[in-house]
């Protein structure tokens, strides 16, 4: 028998079907994935072939329709509300293609806001958040609002928050899916430092194939299968 | 006392003082002798008379309009006028009191639709927050806080406020001839507070029970 400790994130016969009103969508069929520690995987296909869809759940942001993901050797779908909100806060850190920052919190507020939600003590944190602030290189914008940042700067901010709590996971729909190719290029960058120097997992969706590149591994959706791993 | 009457300057005792109970003229008033009045005013008419009975007033009140028939004279006792004016100011004060319960009313949707419209523009930064690792519990807790922070402050607010325009009223009407002790109970400020509060709070439910529902990703997916 394989070693499942070791994979961080492994999904099993994963199916997800939308009901539409009298049509269902069956979006993902199957799904079987297992990604390793200190991986930085790619996941790639065309346009809604499920690509986000698998991440959120993976996230547990949404419910399969069956089938089963185990986020550190744990079952997400027997956890309550509480024990999975605990693991979006520890475990896992989330990047989004539109940053989706809290527009009426400073960048330090954005960053600290999952260190606040874990009932832990901000004060605790101003190293972590100056050592993360300069990671992301964003020392000289503390205090600034997401709307006085650029796009490729509130991404970062995104990445920062992402980073605070530590977790061992990072999951990015399309990080560099609205920014130009330098800022992109960076945020590439920054990703694959964060993935070698801090050994996090990370696991992207992507378009590019150059993005995709700065990974070490890319997995293919299409029409709601894996096909390569 | 000299009095400026038609006839130039005339002196007169003061004899005593009545409890005029405001009947009249807002209390503001003194009753001469008549026949002073014909001398001193030049005037051999007048339209109203007091009288002082030993009698029962309502007995005098009756025999003096069978008396007087023919001239439908508007005849009333010191009781059936204190009656008439206690009716009618309670009629006006139910007036007024059906208006501050519409204004209440309207005020608690108000409220409910102020906070159902910020609820909808917050969904998005609720799901961002949940996204990252709010509890169900946390974000109800929170909008709870909020609404009773927001009542709270509100309902002082608004004690603060109606103590001051009483103040102001009562100024208003004693500068227009009306003096009048407005007075308020303690009890109505206590309770007008806790309505006030416990309003926020129970108009912050609907928003808190459509908030453990929506769906995360259907929220964040598009800017
Ligand atoms: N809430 C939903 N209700 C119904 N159908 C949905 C819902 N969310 C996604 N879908 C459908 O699921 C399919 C996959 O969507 P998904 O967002 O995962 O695609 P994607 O691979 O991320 O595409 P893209 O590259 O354009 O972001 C699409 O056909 C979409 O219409
Ligand atoms: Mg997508």
């Amino acid at each position: 028998m394989e070693n499942h400790i070791e994979n961080v994130i492994e999904t099993r016969n994963l199916c997800k079907t939308f009901q539409l009103g009298d049509t269902s969508v069956e979006v993902l069929k199957d799904i079987n994935i297992s990604i390793k520690k200190g991986e930085f995987v790619s996941i790639m296909g065309p346009s809604g072939s499920g690509k986000s869809t698998l991440l959120y759940l993976i996230g547990g942001l949404d419910k399969p329709t069956s089938g089963s993901i185990k986020i550190n050797g744990k079952e997400l779908s027997v956890m309550n509300d509480k024990e999975e909100s605990t693991m979006r806060r520890q475990e896992i850190g989330f990047v989004f293609q539109f940053y989706n920052l809290i527009p009426n919190l400073n960048v330090e507020e954005n960053i600290m806001l999952p260190i606040l939600l874990d009932g832990k003590k901000i004060k605790n944190y101003k190293d972590k958040l100056n050592e993360i602030l300069e990671i992301v290189g964003l020392e000289d914008r503390r205090k600034h609002t997401p709307r006085e940042l650029s796009g490729g700067q509130q991404q970062r901010v995104a990445i920062a928050r992402a980073l605070i709590n530590e977790p061992d996971i990072i999951l990015a729909d399309e990080p560099i899916g609205n920014l130009d190719s330098k800022t992109g290029t960076d945020i590439m960058i920054l990703l694959k430092k964060i993935n070698e120097e801090k050994n996090k997992t990370i696991v992207q969706v992507t378009h590019s194939t150059e993005a995709a590149e700065y990974g070490n591994r890319i997995i293919k959706v299409k029409d709601g299968k894996v096909w390569n791993q | 006392m000299t009095l400026n009457m038609k006839k130039g300057e005339r002196k007169y005792t003061v004899l005593g003082f009545f409890n005029a109970l405001t009947l009249m003229y807002n209390g503001q008033y003194a009753l001469i002798a008549q026949k002073y009045y014909k001398n001193d005013m030049d005037s051999p008419f007048y339209d109203e008379l007091a009288l002082k009975t030993s009698k029962d007033p309502e007995e005098m009140v009756e025999i003096l309009n069978k008396k007087f028939k023919r001239n439908y004279p508007y005849i009333n006792s010191v009781n059936q006028l204190r009656k008439d004016i206690m009716q009618s100011n309670s009629q006006m004060m139910g007036l007024l009191q059906g208006f501050s319960f519409m204004t209440v009313i309207i005020g608690i949707f108000g409220v409910l639709n102020n906070l159902l419209i910020s609820f909808l523009e917050r969904k998005r930064q609720l799901a961002i927050m949940r996204s990252i690792g709010m509890e169900k519990k946390q974000n109800t807790k929170m909008l709870f806080i909020e609404s009773l922070t927001g009542g709270l402050i509100g309902s002082i607010t608004g004690v603060i406020g109606g103590i001051f325009v009483n103040y102001v009223i009562e100024h208003l009407l004693e500068a227009m001839n009306l003096p009048m002790n407005i007075h308020l109970s303690p009890s109505l400020f206590v309770s007008s507070f806790i309505i006030g509060t416990m309003v926020m709070v129970m108009a912050s439910i609907s928003p808190n029970l459509k908030s453990s529902k929506y769906n995360i990703i259907e929220a964040i997916k598009y800017e």
